[in-house]
């Protein structure tokens, strides 16, 4: 029976085998011709783009008139030594980020390890607190506008009832308190993913070592920092590179709640290419802006990943 | 004996501490998740408030949370003022790109799984496509979907919307095959099947779940997709996010109540579809890093 079972394997292997011998050049055409149509639109719609915005950023070109003269690196001359609020805007956007990056990985944590084990309501609990990740970033920023404008959103009247005392903060219009808004919808946003990969990473963890220093008489805090952190390393990696490369193009949002005013005080990166694109027409100069983005990214992602990355593997 | 009692005695206090110490941690817990729902669903609430409020309630001071009498004539409102028109628009632009993506995306990931098509780190090099901001693109392909006539078209947005899904239909896809036997290919090939018939009859079976959550988290991204639509349509070819956006620019004032139905309707079947899929959402958020 199992002698059988083995000769029949080995005769379909062999099969199998001469079958592909016959016709390499069949299993080729096969395994190309199943990656070509996204080869093809990843070229189209994504490579061949950016090579148009590496011409383009060289260009003075302006959308509103015919000729397009070859300026040289001027744009990005200009972008990072004369234009004082791209600068501001990178500051801004690090800044910002950074911030909301901070919260969200404190609450998400601290949601997370509060979750572990089982306590009634668990389940329901899980779903109702995953809901924002889910809401289009449109709507986040919309219901924003709603909450926070001063006479008849519902953020000041709720603080006043909470802190028995008047305000009077015009959120959206005060360059001091718009950027917390922006950051504390973000953080709205997206704390629920944070806790959601934070805590599948402490599912995951080995018990061992937890037994280990629980004999030890260790506290909860050495527990935390000496057994959960370092185990946790690589998921808190994916999880900060993942926020924070989310956070550089943060534009839905913003664009909803305060259209990057008052001013420009709440203007990250995105909001300022689309509007040197689209107010001022200035389709070169995006361009070179774009690039520069681009190139910050990808510093920014080997940054992090060489990093956190030597402590993880270390 | 009497050191015996002692100890149980003593052992029974410690017990009572622990269990002390047990109940403040629970009304801890539930302290700490009961502000975070707070904070989680009261915006959430006040959206479905908005929307079936009147026009004297919408601006109210102070606000007004449960709107009396109910109203739906927003939402009257909100489908002849452009709202069915952008549902259309998102549901074909979204709809099509959605199942091109995945079908690709399949057929991409079956040769990178099974023929390691590009070499071993081709997915990810796939993926990081994933992580560029959509802002650094809109200008080139404005000027590039203008040459070729696909601004304000379904195609273009189609079009840009599968390619930009793709590297994340691919990265999922790739993970979900390679979990499924190769034997099970082999013998299908022997028995005289076809390289498509394998996909369609063992992988795809096989991967289904993997398939459809794929396809709904696709389906999540492209809804909310807001960049890309603003720029790549004009007047014509409005979304829904393009839409609701556009009610902040119009002549007649806020229109809150509208603008809350529209948005209502917009995330309602995304929340029911989240909720289906939530299982799978922890693999599918960490891109594989974390196996939930």
């Amino acid at each position: 029976m199992g002698e059988q079972v083995a000769g029949y394997e080995t005769r379909s292997r062999a099969r199998l085998l001469s079958l592909q011998r016959r016709r390499p050049w069949r299993r080729w055409l096969v395994q190309y011709l199943m990656v070509a149509p996204m080869a093809l639109l990843l070229v189209g719609v994504t490579i061949y783009p950016l090579i148009l915005a590496v011409r383009m950023s060289l260009l003075d070109w302006d959308a509103t008139s015919i000729d397009h003269p070859f300026i040289g690196l001027a744009n990005y001359q200009e972008l990072l030594t004369q234009d004082s609020r791209f600068i501001a805007d990178l500051l801004r956007t690090g800044v910002m980020g950074g911030a909301a990056l901070a919260i969200e990985f404190v609450a998400g944590f601290a949601l997370a390890l509060l979750f572990l084990g089982p306590f009634p309501g668990k389940r329901i609990l899980t779903t109702l607190l995953l809901i924002p990740m889910m809401v289009s970033p449109v709507v986040v920023g919309f219901t924003a506008r709603m909450a926070f404008t001063t006479s008849y959103g519902f953020v000041t009247p709720v603080l006043q009832a909470i802190l028995r005392r008047p305000i009077s903060i015009d959120w959206l219009s005060d360059p001091n308190f718009a950027p917390a808004v922006i950051v504390l919808i973000d953080t709205w946003e997206w704390t629920p993913f944070v806790f959601l990969l934070l805590f599948a990473g402490l599912l995951a963890l080995s018990h061992e070592p937890f037994e280990a220093a629980r004999v030890d008489g260790a506290t909860r805090w050495q527990t935390f920092v000496y057994i959960t952190l370092p185990q946790m390393r690589y998921v808190i990696l994916v999880v900060i590179l993942i926020r924070s490369l989310d956070l550089i193009k943060l534009f839905d949002t913003i664009m909803l709640a305060t259209r990057a005013g008052p001013g420009i005080a709440t203007e990250m990166i995105s909001p300022f290419i689309y509007d040197v694109a689209f107010q001022d027409f200035r389709f070169g100069y995006a361009a070179a802006a774009s690039l520069i983005l681009l190139v910050a990214i990808m510093a920014i992602t080997s940054f992090v990943i060489r990093t956190l990355g030597r402590s993880v593997v270390g | 004996m009497s050191t015996s009692t002692v100890g149980l005695h003593d052992r029974a206090s410690r017990l009572r501490r622990k269990r002390l110490g047990m109940a403040t941690l629970m009304a801890l817990r539930y302290a700490v998740i009961a502000v975070a729902l707070a904070f989680t669903l009261v915006p959430l609430l006040w959206i479905l408030s908005t929307s079936l409020k009147g026009p004297d309630q919408w601006q109210h001071d102070p606000p007004i949370w449960i709107p009396s009498p109910f109203t739906f004539d927003n939402f009257r409102q909100m489908w002849t003022d452009g709202g069915a028109a952008a549902l259309l628009h998102s549901c074909v632009t979204v709809g099509v790109s959605t199942i091109t993506a995945t079908i690709l995306g399949a057929l991409a990931s079956y040769s990178m799984s099974r023929f390691h098509t590009g070499g071993r780190n081709f997915a990810s090099w796939v993926l990081s496509v994933k992580f560029l901001p959509p802002a650094a693109f809109i200008v080139p392909l404005l000027t590039w979907f203008q040459t070729l006539g696909l601004l304000d078209s379904y195609l273009g947005l189609i079009l840009t919307y599968t390619t930009f899904n793709l590297p994340f239909a691919v990265w999922m896809l790739k993970g979900f095959f390679d979990e499924v036997p190769v034997e099970l290919d082999d013998s299908a090939l022997v028995d005289g099947c076809s390289r498509l018939g394998v996909i369609w009859r063992i992988t795809l079976p096989v991967a289904a779940g993997g398939l459809v959550t794929t396809l709904l988290l696709t389906l999540i991204f492209n809804w909310g997709e807001y960049i890309f639509a603003l720029v790549l349509t004009r007047s014509d070819m409005y979304t829904v996010p393009v839409r609701l956006s556009d009610y902040f620019s119009e002549a007649t004032g806020l229109q809150w109540g509208p603008q809350a139905a529209l948005a209502l309707v917009a995330i309602l079947p995304i929340i029911a579809i989240a909720i289906f899929i939530q299982r799978y959402l922890v693999r599918a958020m960490a891109f594989g890093a974390v196996k939930g």
